[in-house]
């Protein structure tokens, strides 16, 4: 086979790998004639890597790579040609990669692994490949770190030493972290120890442990195990007025700041303050350090872990318990520079707000929450809360405002008063009696003489005299407003069976915008923009049960539904032209669009069309899985171009 | 000539280079600049060998700040002792350095952009001729540190300059317009004579009126005189070379078309030839060696005026070349910022490494550098 053949087959297969067959025999006329024909693959395998199709050219860079790791020659033949070779595999020169796109990124990509690992591999041989290399990465700005990744990881033992190497170094980084935080909880901890203990003697001087009280008492029930009972029960009967602790449940310790006291509890705020703003955040960070270390770093891991906790947990503790004794807390939370001794001065002078002061915020906004009487105020309706509005005519309440309906007030009071008047007709009567919302022409119903608004008029004018006392509406205006004007009477509701336009609420779209929210727009039948109004959820999905328009537009005229077509015109159908014309000028377009279709032209005219094509017969072998490059992608712009087009 | 496999330079510079100049005296140390505002320096005969047994030049010193405000144009040594240096660029002015301490010991203010500059090799005076933009050539003084002379050269500004190395008071300049002049700064007119035929493209003018005479079709990027100062070589922008003898300036004793490769673009800006010298054994045989816009450098010989081989290294337009006469090497570089070496392949000695590196491998058996990928 020839030299041409044998690499437009190699290439133009369309597929990721190279036939490995048709490579070997590459490869041996490569090797034939002692390296003489090692040019001439060399330019046909150029001439291929030239053609403008992203798959013949991944393929021919693959053969490229093959015969590059095999011959000097080659290799040298390669390099001389560098400059083509990278603008026609890396669009290099502004070079434009040929189509299908999504194989001209494939390409690229393959390229970069290539040339990274000629030049790891070769680099030092060919300095024109380094040289290359530098000026695909600094002109044309390639980016080589996917391929370094790929090309260090190719060598399964080199991974695993590498791997190797890292978790030594996490161990040893582990190690010195931990050993980092020994030295200084060991360095801090006489420190933090001493505070702890400082704050413990001030406690001591301020609230006597319970134990000292019962001091002998204790010793010996404890020491004389063989005490009889009757004996501890003749020491307890003796001190039968016993010992009275004052315990107040709600002020359980009982210690005031005072004058004497102050020395102590100066003591007490300096060593809590120490604590609570630099032992504490010391002993999180030491905790959160070592909670990064695994485990099986060092044995003696586990023992620092808890020794530091332990030593957080007493430190923890102090605050809460200086709180109880009635150290203010709100020092803490001032800057450093303000030391707060003069404000608890102040606080002395006067017990009542030194009380206070023990409460926490929250606690104090609950009491003033529930001092204040006053209902919060409507932002809205202001008067919503008054007494006395129910009888003012020209107040609304809330829960009237939407059902505009229930205009219960005249309705209900003659209901109410001829509740026990019906008689059992009048009731059967009023079963089936159709229900009519009430509306003005229901108030003017029965009133004969209707006086005319006069709130705008001026009743004494200057030369057309004074207007008449009383106007009362003429006939016709009364009679109007005995009317009523029903709209939507010819809609039909989507969901089944009409509904009158009062009783039909007017559904939103809530179709999902892209601002998160949902439409708004208000429709009896469709949106402008989202076509045709349906149930939705919260999420704006559509839920299920919506029927298709043409089936609903079917079955309307199958159901009638009286209410809703009383005092409609009903169009009665029209016959199609097709079957009442005479002449061809008396057929409406209408009647014939449908039958003479684009899709179905008339028979005469398709004979040629319905011929099948002629199909090209593939070549024989395996079909070629290359991407049709003239074929283009159906996007729904080429679509509707293709339709103007055809217009 | 071959990509020196051994010896390479260390990329220094950030963007282009524009010049190149490796000094005379000891042929030991280059200066290079550039588009990066910056000079930096080499000492060639220092190196330090990396993990792949190549020798790796790096800049002995680079100028601390930047050196000029635009982009340097032209560097030369100066031609005496290897002391000084002086640089030209397009923000008008020319600096003195020393070379010793990279320090500025004198500028030259000029009013337009110095495109290139040359001192003559003789050493006979210190003056320094200024290719720029304006009509006018300007001889710098170094030892007065003023303006010698003025020149009235080209119109629309000149970019190539050579001196000859035979006689101190001649010397060539080539301007935009493509006219090649020969001066003799001794004489009160100086221009003696143009190079080159009458230019006679426009018809309009049937009579004996002749053009302004001219050498080439566009403008000049560089002229080099030969080694004896008979010749003068001098190529324009769009790759014609042709090479003159002084004595009849009518036409060109030799030219040739360089061929410039397909899709680039004809660099407009100046450019450096370099010259081989007696190159071992022959002595009139002379290699120009001239950058151009095509990527490569064409090796062309002087006597016959034909091109002998096209040096192909780098990936970006070539700007300028260097000889370097102790060890036969030329240093070229060009816009990619790159100076690459050239030299006998006969000279190298491959390590180990390398050369296997450089093996046929055509066993079938899997290897493990198996590339075929699956997408």
């Amino acid at each position: 086979m020839s030299l041409e053949a044998l690499v437009s087959e190699l290439t133009e297969t369309g597929l990721g790998t190279l036939n490995a067959l048709k490579l070997r025999e590459l490869k041996n006329v490569c090797k034939s004639g002692n390296g003489a024909h090692v040019a001439s693959v060399f330019q046909t395998l150029l001439k291929a890597l030239n053609k403008e199709h992203a798959q013949i050219r991944i393929s021919s860079l693959q053969a490229i790579n093959e015969l590059f790791r095999r011959s000097h020659k080659f290799r040298l033949l390669a390099i001389g040609e560098l400059p083509q070779i990278l603008a026609l595999t890396f669009g290099a020169y502004q070079k434009p990669l040929p189509r299908p796109l999504s194989q001209s990124a494939k390409l690229k990509v393959l390229a970069t692994e290539l040339l990274y690992a000629w030049v790891e591999i070769y680099g030092m041989a060919y300095q024109r490949l380094v040289f290359a290399f530098r000026f695909l990465r600094y002109l044309e700005r390639v980016d080589f770190k996917i391929a370094a990744k790929t090309f260090r990881r190719r060598d399964p033992a080199l991974v695993k030493r590498l791997r190797i190497v890292g978790e030594e170094n996490k161990h040893e980084y582990m190690l010195r972290s931990m050993i980092a935080v020994r030295n200084d909880y060991m360095a801090t901890r006489p420190a933090i120890e001493e505070a702890l203990h400082a704050l413990n003697a001030c406690f001591g001087i301020l609230m006597p442990e319970v134990a000292d009280f019962l001091g002998d008492l204790c010793h010996a029930n404890a020491s004389d195990d063989d005490a009889d009972v009757e004996e501890i029960m003749a020491v307890m009967a003796v001190n039968r007025h016993a010992i009275n602790f004052d315990v107040n449940p709600n002020h359980p310790i009982d210690t005031e700041e005072n004058s004497a006291n102050a020395a102590v509890f100066d003591t007490i705020r300096d060593y809590l303050r120490l604590c609570v703003k630099r032992y504490q955040p010391r002993l999180e960070l030491w905790m959160t350090r070592l909670a990064r270390i695994d485990s099986g770093v060092d044995s003696d891991l586990g023992g620092l872990v808890e020794s530091i906790r332990k030593l957080k947990d007493r430190v923890v503790d102090m605050a809460p318990k200086c709180a109880d004794l009635g150290v203010d807390l709100s020092y803490l939370s001032h800057s450093n520079g303000n030391f707060s001794d003069e404000s608890d001065d102040e606080f002395e002078a006067v017990p009542l707000d030194f009380h206070r002061s023990h409460n926490s915020g929250r606690k104090q906004m609950a009491i003033d929450s529930k001092k204040a009487r006053r209902r919060k105020a409507h932002p809205v309706f202001s008067l919503l809360g008054e007494a006395g509005l129910e009888a003012d005519p020209t107040y609304t309440r809330l829960g009237q405002l939407h059902s505009p309906v229930s205009h219960t007030l005249p309705a209900s009071e003659f209901d109410t008063s001829n509740a026990d008047r019906h008689t059992p007709v009048e009731e059967r009567l009023l079963q089936t009696a159709p229900v009519v919302a009430f509306g003005p022409d229901l108030m003017y119903w029965d009133q004969n003489t209707i006086n005319a608004n006069r709130s705008g008029l001026e009743i004494r004018h200057r030369f057309l005299g004074s207007a008449r006392e009383d106007p009362v509406l003429s006939g016709e205006a009364a009679d109007s407003l005995r009317q009523r004007a029903i709209y939507y009477s010819d809609v039909m509701s989507r969901r089944g069976g009409a509904q009158s336009a009062e009783q039909q609420e007017i559904r939103a779209c809530r179709a999902p915008l892209s601002s998160g929210r949902l439409c708004p727009r208000r429709d009896l039948i469709k949106c402008p923009l989202h076509g045709l109004v349906i149930d939705r959820d919260e999420t704006g999905r559509p839920q299920g049960g919506f029927v298709e328009a043409k089936g609903e537009e079917e079955e309307i005229p199958n159901d009638p539904d009286p209410t809703a077509l009383a005092g409609n015109d009903v169009i009665a159908p029209r016959p199609s032209t097709i079957a009442t014309a005479e002449s061809i000028n008396d057929l409406e377009w209408r009647d014939v669009a449908a039958l003479i279709s684009r899709k179905h032209p008339p028979p005469s005219m398709s004979l040629r069309a319905q011929q099948p094509k002629r199909q090209k017969k593939a070549p024989p072998g395996e079909p070629s899985a290359l991407i049709d490059t003239r074929k283009q992608n159906s996007t729904s712009l080429n679509r509707l171009q293709r339709v103007l087009r055809k217009r | 000539m071959a990509l020196s496999e051994t010896k390479r330079v260390a990329h220094a510079h950030s963007s282009s280079i524009h010049s190149t100049a490796i000094e005379s005296t000891e042929s030991r140390f280059m200066v290079s600049a550039g588009d990066d505002f910056s000079i930096k320096l080499y000492d060639l005969n220092s190196f330090e060998t990396t993990a792949t047994c190549t020798r790796k030049i790096s800049p002995s010193a680079s100028s601390a700040t930047p050196a000029h405000n635009r982009r340097i144009s032209c560097v030369e040594w100066y031609p005496v002792d290897n002391g000084m240096f002086t640089t030209s660029s397009l923000d008008h002015t020319l600096k003195v350095w020393d070379s010793g301490s990279l320090a500025e010991a004198c500028v030259f203010d000029l009013e337009s952009r110095v495109f290139c500059h040359r001192m003559s090799p003789t050493g006979a005076h210190a003056l320094i001729a200024v290719a720029d933009e304006s009509a006018y050539m300007r001889l710098c003084d170094l030892r007065t540190g003023s303006f010698a002379q003025s020149l009235l050269a080209h119109h629309s500004g000149s970019m190539a300059v050579a001196w000859s190395p035979a006689q101190s008071f001649a010397l060539v300049s080539g301007g935009n317009d493509g006219v090649l002049s020969l001066w003799d700064i001794r004489r009160a007119d100086s221009h003696l004579y143009s190079f080159g035929c009458p230019d006679n493209a426009n018809d309009c003018s049937p009579h004996t009126n002749e053009g302004p005479v001219v050498a080439h079709k566009g403008s000049v990027s560089s002229v080099l005189f030969a080694g004896d100062g008979s010749r003068v070589a001098s190529i324009d922008s769009s790759g014609s070379l042709h090479v003159w003898d002084i004595e009849c300036p009518q036409a060109p004793m030799a030219s040739c078309q360089l061929s410039v490769a397909k899709g680039c673009n004809a660099l407009a800006g100046p450019t450096q030839m370099a010259l081989s010298s007696a190159t071992g054994g022959r002595p009139n045989y002379e290699v120009l060696f001239c950058p151009g816009s095509g990527r490569s450098i064409a090796a062309v010989d002087m006597a016959a005026g034909q091109q002998i081989a096209s040096l192909e290294s780098h990936f970006a337009p070539t700007l300028c070349a260097a000889w370097r006469p102790s060890h036969l090497e030329l240093y070229s570089s060009g816009m990619d910022g790159e100076i690459h070496i050239w030299c006998p392949p006969a000279a190298e000695e491959l390590s180990e490494q390398q050369r296997r590196a450089r093996e046929d491998t055509w066993s079938d058996s899997g290897e493990e550098n198996n590339s075929i990928v699956d997408t």
